[in-house]
């Protein structure tokens, strides 16, 4: 303060100045002291001049400081920026640091006009980006652009933005406020997740197929028991046969045995349908098509898009429900659908599901596909177990769906397509409409 | 020729059809066949030294048959072994063959295999079985020899001559022709070469 009033001596100069002072009681307080000199007739009179206290302009001052600090802060951590612009005069009030940052500007270097944060947009993104601002500002209504592209001004790195804008309801046309993030990480994250979660689907895959494996071994052992013994009591029989007298005796106990072992491979078989039964017993319930359809199709349709698949449902709008295990029946659909996306899977295609009503209270299902076809040779064999044409297939695909549609009361059949490919069709039984 | 026993074919397999079936085959071709459930039903038994082979089947509840097998070596028992399973694998077989087994069949397998194995199998037997007789008779004839016949055995036949061997033993020379003499009668050899054979198979050389 004497240096201020020094040089306002010298000088003859007036002042303006905030500074604090100790009242006697000791408490601190800002105050602002303005003070100019007078001359009367050309000489210099002393000074006059005013003292505010202005502590409390000056906390809240502080106080506004440090709250924008911390938004700062948090706008950093999240890379979030915010932002206030009127797009119609192409004007902005506020553009927070972060703001600048996101789009790959120093934030120290000044006010950097719109146009500029415009040219960083993705040259692809552009035009969806401006017609939704476009028709906000015409209509007057909030947007969110959930996912475009920048190229950074600072490095050129393509990054992946969100931004909201809030019409100003008290601003003129085109004025919004809003945020704008940088979703990059988020979206590699989503991406690795979703990479996780065809893992998963292909190690139930691999699972699936060890599985079958393991059973196929217990299997063999179990049924190939018996049929060993009985081709070696049929060795046995011919033998007492072809002995001079023959032994017929022996002969008839060696033939009962082979009788026995028959049987004892066939209740093998039988045991196993059982525990089949007992392991998921079946829950009928009423079940719309149309819904199972819908559901399976947004499951595959990642698959199918991956191949260059398009899949297409004509579903009878009109269609009866059925009554079924509904989870059997995914598996179903599950099986046909794949192997319709798996034949063609080098070429891409159409995958066509419809359905309709069929005569006598069947519901029909097809599933084509514009693939490779059905094999020349042994057509009629698709259906059995273990027979299959492809290098990694179970051959179990349409057993099980075979199996799956006759204990439903269907039937399952593949014809070949007139163009390319082949269409596997199904039907089930209508649930008939009880009309409350 | 002496008649000798009936060959016997000992069938070891958990399951019941099966081990019927495989007696059955071999009884129509004329040998004789026990079976049992399990190893420990066959170790119940006695069974007299008569040719015999074992059918063994490699899965058994308790004690798996290439475990049985290790026994059977373990407790001195010398039974050629043919193994049969429903589920082979090239390591197991090579197990089981190494460890000496005759065959591995894999069921269902065709009957000439099975009848030709044990047919090997019973060969192999009674070619041990004359061996074991003929060691035994030998040991006996050895045993007949006093200590002193005993030792010059040894002498001879690891090739010294009646004068070094009067040496060694510190006796004249006619006293150990005397011996000498007794020795080639009692073990009924009809040249030193023959006694050498013997002491051969009575592992009477030193072991170097």
């Amino acid at each position: 303060m004497a240096e201020t009033i020094r040089m306002m001596h010298e000088q003859r100069c007036g002042c303006d100045v905030t500074k604090r002072i100790v009242r006697p009681d000791g408490e601190v307080r800002y105050v602002r002291c303005v003070g100019v000199p007078v001359f009367e007739d050309g000489v210099f009179k002393p000074f006059h001049g005013t003292t505010i206290d202005v502590t409390e302009h000056e906390r809240l001052t502080q106080e506004l400081r440090r709250e924008r600090a911390y938004l700062t802060e948090a706008q950093s951590l999240t890379h979030i920026g915010s932002w206030a612009a009127n797009f119609a005069t192409r004007q902005n009030f506020h553009l927070s640091d972060e703001t600048y940052r996101i789009h790959g500007f120093d934030p120290r270097q000044g006010p950097t006009p719109l146009e500029r944060f415009w040219a960083t947009l993705h040259p692809e993104d552009e035009p969806v980006v401006r017609a939704t601002l476009e028709n906000a500002i015409r209509t007057g209504t909030d947007y969110d652009i959930r996912e475009f592209r920048i190229r950074r001004a600072d490095d050129g790195q393509i990054r992946f933005l969100r931004t909201i804008g809030h019409r100003n309801p008290v601003g003129e046309i085109g004025e919004y406020v809003g945020i704008t993030m940088d979703i990059t990480e988020l979206k590699r994250a989503e991406e690795e997740r979703e990479r996780l979660r065809q893992l998963e689907a292909d190690l139930a895959h691999i699972n699936r197929v060890n599985m079958m494996g393991e059973l196929a071994a217990a299997l063999g052992h179990e049924i190939r028991q018996p049929i060993a013994a009985s081709i070696t009591s049929a060795n046995a029989c011919l033998r007492w046969l072809a002995r001079d007298p023959p032994d017929l005796e022996r002969a008839r106990a060696a033939a009962s045995r082979i009788e026995q072992d028959g049987n004892r491979a066939a209740d093998v078989i039988s045991r196993l349908r059982s525990f089949y039964k007992k392991g998921t017993p079946p829950e009928r319930e009423i079940v719309n098509l149309k819904d199972i359809i819908r559901e399976m199709t947004a499951l595959l349709r990642k698959e199918a898009v991956r191949h260059s698949i398009k899949i297409h449902s004509e579903l009878d709008e009109d269609m009866p429900n059925v009554l079924a295990d509904r989870v059997q029946l995914q598996q179903v659909f599950m099986n046909l659908m794949l192997n319709a996306i798996e034949a063609m899977k080098d070429i891409g295609g159409k995958l066509t599901i419809s359905s309709r009503l069929a005569s006598e209270g069947q519901v029909m299902v097809s599933i084509g596909d514009t693939g490779v076809g059905l094999p020349a040779e042994n057509t009629g064999r698709i259906f059995d177990a273990f027979h299959t044409t492809k290098p990694q297939g179970t051959g179990m695909g349409l057993a099980i769906t075979r199996s799956i549609v006759e204990a439903h009361g269907g039937r399952v059949w593949a014809t070949a397509n007139s163009g390319a490919g082949a269409t596997f069709h199904f039907t089930l039984p209508a649930k008939a409409e009880e009309h409350a | 020729m002496t008649s000798e026993a009936l060959p016997t074919v000992f069938i070891v397999d958990d399951d019941r059809g099966m081990r019927q079936a495989i007696q059955d085959l071999v009884e129509s071709v004329g040998l004789r066949a026990e079976s049992f459930a399990s190893g420990e039903e066959f170790l119940r038994k006695k069974h007299n030294s008569r040719p015999s082979c074992l059918v063994l089947d490699v899965r058994l509840p308790q004690m798996s048959g290439l475990d049985f097998q290790q026994r059977l070596v373990d407790i001195g028992m010398q039974i050629p072994v043919i193994f049969i399973t429903a589920h082979g694998d090239i390591p197991m077989s090579v197990r089981a063959l190494k460890s000496g087994a005759v065959e591995f069949l894999t069921k269902p397998f065709r009957d000439q295999d099975l009848l030709d194995a044990i047919q090997q199998a019973l060969q192999r037997d009674r070619t041990a079985h004359e061996q074991q007789a003929e060691v035994h008779n030998l040991q006996q004839r050895y045993g007949s020899l006093t200590a002193r016949e005993q030792e010059v055995m040894t002498l001879v036949v690891s090739g010294m001559l009646n004068k070094q061997i009067a040496g060694e033993i510190g006796a004249s020379e006619p006293t150990v022709k005397i011996h000498r003499g007794n020795v080639m009668r009692k073990m009924e050899a009809g040249s030193v070469v023959d006694l050498v054979r013997m002491a051969d198979k009575l592992k009477l050389f030193p072991r170097k």
